[in-house]
């Protein structure tokens, strides 16, 4: 077993270079660690939301460069849900020099179950007894000294939330880099009948099989016996006589007969009576535990009739929240970009640079700052959620209903985020234990409102409506309708099979920290600015460009639409105006809008943004909401239309590449494309045909 | 026979006397009723049978007599699962025990001279001089075991009790998942919320289970 990585053989005093896997069960305040020690020395790589299979960051401390790599969160090794495939991948794949295993320590026997399940694998781990200040509340004393004495690794206890005990991890983490000596070996002690299958089984490896090399043997052969499905098809491909599957079923059998427990339970059962009998020795309750006042909200929240209208209302504050408080601050942007573009359209002379400065980049650019604070509050609720442990309480209490459409409790946690952001949305959907499951909850969580459809809404409703909030939460609540369509179709076609269960660890409830709400927000708030700066930029720059060339020729003395119907995006517009007409999208600027929307939906709006600019002929720059509420195309019906359209089409670019990635094929990538398209015109053809039979249009 | 329950008698009535409780008709007749009937008597029967004497006695002198009875361990009290209470001959030739199912109350005697020996053994050894004793085995009979499992689904539990868990049933996958929660054969819980999904708290986590699978979970 190697304690650091072979450069810190060089390393005296000379910098050096480790490698720390943060491994630890969900809900231990793992992510408030990464965050903390992220934040304390910037430089963070990978956010969420763009590549990530896992976070990680570089930091320094006492000479020593320390990357930290944030595994997701799991209870055991095995191969249950992707995220401890990941997890149990990266470790055995990359070696990391040190493990810190994060756990709650006011639920210790959880945390060192998992934690000596990295020390089986033959890692050296430092424990990080997180949340310590709830252990204490609860009258809970743990003997750190000792545990660190009986499993010879470090033991520390953090307060992540508050930053307590994060140096003095490091400082742990930076001395056994530089130390020669490695930490000592661990194994936990198990009757003889056992070992003995263990060690014949792993003899077998040893010898016939290449995994026994990449895989501590003894390790995988336990791996094996418990049933392990992953490695088990992994040692299936090499296994050409069959001679490991036999030895496993043979053990398995011999282990059952004298335990009346099939391995898969016995060698749990067998390592939680080793940490129950480790916590009895450290742990000591000074005094008895008060009535959790976790229970008493859960009476409410969990309740057969309470909690389903209170989860409702709880979604509706959400968005009351964002869009309501958001208002007075979007006024404000408004009125800068306005400052801008006049200052803008003041300084630089008429013609072509004026044009693209004043109409491409502070209108389109402009156009979705403005949605920034409806973004953050979001965002900001999302978190709120997510930290004070609401969230798991949803999926409970939706595990009825989400079943009873083709999907799974733990489904709601996606599709919930996905009122966030579809990106992280898709990736959360990895909780999900079966692949059915996963990929039902991955292809409807699109339909889920995200917030770059909201400037979309926003805009158009601020333009036709007078009472916005009904109407905004119609749009989501169709959403969330044709996602419960999609999932029943899904199921009955594509996915058919038994349902898998539901069993989720409800946290206790916590309230969340002003820091770790505003971070969250922020990260998501800075990720949208620079998607503003970047892609939303050259979008625009690139919508500019196209509706303004080829120009008219010099001598035709024409008005501005018809110098219009000249360029690229003129054309292209006009080409598909035929197939938007029957959902009263008859417009060639609606067709250059929702093109470019692919890219990212609230390009939508810049675009419009942009191409009213363009066409006006006017020198001052107008509100874009004014622009489309003087324009004779519109009206409220067919601007619902539109909503309705871009709640449901093409998810965007980056969604549609996480789809890829998580889903593993192209083949769901087109499925959805082609699904959500057609069901969108679909649906907004009911819309705007049915409202206009209605008379809507008067 | 006869003359056994009239020694019987006798012995009964020397004991009123020594409490000083009077040696009334009434009294005479409640316990020759009682001494000379062979079955167990509930306190209704037994002053029918009084009655049908031609002795005028009231219930409340009728239970007077045979707690007396049962207090200096003369006569003993047998437990029935509707309320009545059933009393039983002290035999003072054959002492029997009882085997009370907990389910349809049914109380079966039985008696065992090896039990007898062991129990006067155990009593001497200690230098004990024993009156009388008493042995109830408490439990389920054959016809009841087969309609009762002793565990039963975690859906049928009620809130705020505590259980074990008896056997999980389902694959491999499912299994080890409940497992690493700490879901294992034996480990204790206590149920939060068994209405819409079943929340369950071992030590000091949740975990919330769906309906379907918490069936499939069997606890004692």
């Amino acid at each position: 077993m190697l304690a650091c990585h072979p450069n810190a053989q060089k390393c005296k005093s000379i910098a050096t270079r480790v490698t720390v896997a943060l491994a630890g069960t969900p809900n231990s305040g793992k992510t408030t660690l990464f965050n903390c020690i992220s934040h304390l020395r910037h430089k963070v790589a990978n956010y969420p939301g763009v590549t990530v299979e896992k976070r990680s960051t570089t930091v320094r401390h006492r000479n020593v460069e320390i990357e930290i790599v944030d595994l997701p969160g799991t209870y055991g090794l095995g191969s249950e849900s992707l995220d401890e495939i990941v997890a149990r991948d990266f470790c055995v794949n990359e070696r990391p020099d040190l493990v810190v295993a994060v756990l709650d320590a006011s639920n210790l026997e959880r945390g060192l179950y998992m934690a000596i399940q990295w020390l089986e694998l033959g890692l050296p781990v430092i424990l990080a007894l997180n949340i310590y200040d709830e252990a204490q509340a609860m009258g809970l004393h743990i003997d750190a000294k000792r545990l660190t004495e009986l499993l010879g690794m470090p033991a520390l206890p953090t307060v992540a939330r508050q930053g307590k005990g994060v140096d003095r991890l490091l400082d742990t983490i930076a001395d056994i880099a530089c130390r020669q000596e490695s930490l000592p070996t661990f194994k936990s002690a198990l009757d003889p009948a056992i070992e003995e299958e263990i060690a014949k089984l792993a003899d077998l490896l040893k010898q016939r099989n290449g995994l026994g090399a990449r895989y501590p043997a003894d390790w995988l052969a336990s791996k094996l016996l418990e049933g392990d499905r992953a490695l088990s098809d992994k040692v299936k491909q090499t296994d050409d006589d069959g001679a490991i599957a036999t030895q496993i079923a043979a053990s398995g059998e011999r282990l059952t007969d004298l335990y009346n427990q099939s391995p898969a339970l016995l060698l749990r059962a067998r390592r939680h009576d080793f940490v129950r009998d480790l916590c009895r020795q450290i742990v000591t309750t000074r005094e008895s535990r008060p009535a959790r006042l976790s229970d008493r909200i859960d009476r409410i929240a969990l309740n057969p009739y309470l909690g389903l209208p209170l989860l409702l209302l709880t979604t509706y504050l959400v968005f009351e929240f964002a869009f309501g408080f958001g208002r007075l601050p979007m006024h404000w942007i408004e009125m800068v970009v306005g400052m801008l573009s006049a200052t803008a359209s003041r300084w630089l002379p008429p013609g072509t640079i004026r044009s693209l400065v004043v109409d491409g980049i502070i209108g389109g650019v402009g156009g979705v700052i403005v949605f920034l604070p409806n973004i953050l509050l979001l965002f900001m609720a999302m978190a709120v959620l997510e930290d004070s442990g609401y969230m798991a309480r949803g999926a409970a209490v939706m595990d009825r209903l989400m079943s009873k459409v083709g999907l799974h409790g733990k489904s709601f946690i996606p599709l919930m985020i996905g009122f966030g952001c579809n990106v992280p949305a898709i990736m959360a959907a990895r909780t999900l234990e079966s692949r059915r499951d996963r990929l039902v909850t991955i292809l409807v969580t699109p339909m889920m409102s995200c917030g770059a459809r909201l400037p979309v809404y926003v805009l158009f409703i601020s333009a036709f409506f007078v009472r916005g909030a009904p109407v905004l939460f119609s749009i989501y609540l169709l959403g969330i309708f044709m996602a419960v369509i999609s999932a029943i179709l899904f199921r009955r076609i594509v996915f058919r099979g038994q349902r898998t269960p539901f069993i989720l660890e409800i946290p206790p409830y916590r309230l969340p920290t002003w820091r770790g709400v505003l971070l969250h927000a922020w990260d998501r708030a800075w990720l949208y600015l620079k998607k503003a700066g970047t892609v939303i930029l050259a979008l625009s720059v690139a919508v500019w460009l196209l509706s303004s060339y080829p120009r008219p020729p010099e001598n035709a003395q024409t008005g501005s639409a018809e110098s219009l119907s000249y360029s690229v995006a003129g054309r292209v517009g006009s080409l598909i105006e035929p197939v938007l007409r029957p959902i009263g999208l008859g417009d060639w600027k609606v067709g250059v809008a929702l093109i470019s929307g692919f890219a990212a939906k609230e390009v939508v709006v810049s675009s419009f943004a942009t191409l009213y600019n363009v066409g006006e002929s006017s020198e001052r720059s107008s509100a874009l909401r004014e622009a489309l509420h003087r324009d004779p195309v519109w009206n409220p019906l067919n601007a619902y239309a539109l909503m309705v359209f871009v709640l449901l089409y093409v998810p965007c670019l980056p969604a549609m590449v996480v789809l890829r990635r998580e889903t593993g094929s192209w083949k769901w990538v087109a499925l959805q494309i082609a699904y959500s398209t057609t069901l969108a015109y679909i649906v907004a053809l009911i819309v705007y045909q049915g409202g206009r039979l209605l008379g809507l249009l008067g | 026979m006869t003359r056994a329950l009239a020694a019987l008698e006798e012995h009964f009535r020397m004991v009123f006397l020594e409490e000083g409780i009077e040696d009334t008709h009434e009294h005479q007749a409640i316990l020759r009723t009682f001494c000379h009937s062979d079955s167990h008597l509930t306190l209704d029967a037994l002053l029918q049978q009084v009655r049908a004497q031609g002795v005028t006695t009231s219930l409340e002198t009728a239970r007077r007599v045979m707690s007396r009875l049962c207090e200096y361990g003369l006569a003993r009290e047998v437990w029935r699962g509707d309320g009545t209470i059933l009393y039983e001959h002290f035999h003072l030739d054959q002492h029997h025990d009882h085997l009370i199912c907990t389910r349809c109350k049914q109380v079966t005697n039985f008696h065992d001279s090896r039990l007898e020996e062991l129990k006067e053994a155990v009593a001497t050894r200690r230098n004990f001089h024993p009156f009388r004793h008493s042995l109830a085995i408490y439990g389920l009979c054959n016809k009841c075991l087969p309609t009762t499992s002793t565990s039963r689904p975690l859906t049928e539990v009620a809130v705020g009790e505590r259980v074990h868990l008896a056997a999980i049933s389902g694959g491999h996958g499912f299994v080890g998942r409940l497992a690493d929660l700490g879901l294992v054969p034996d480990s204790e819980v206590q149920i939060i919320n068994n209405t819409g999904a079943v929340i369950v708290a071992l030590g000091n986590t949740r975990i919330a289970l769906g309906r379907g699978m918490a069936a499939k979970i069997l606890v004692r």
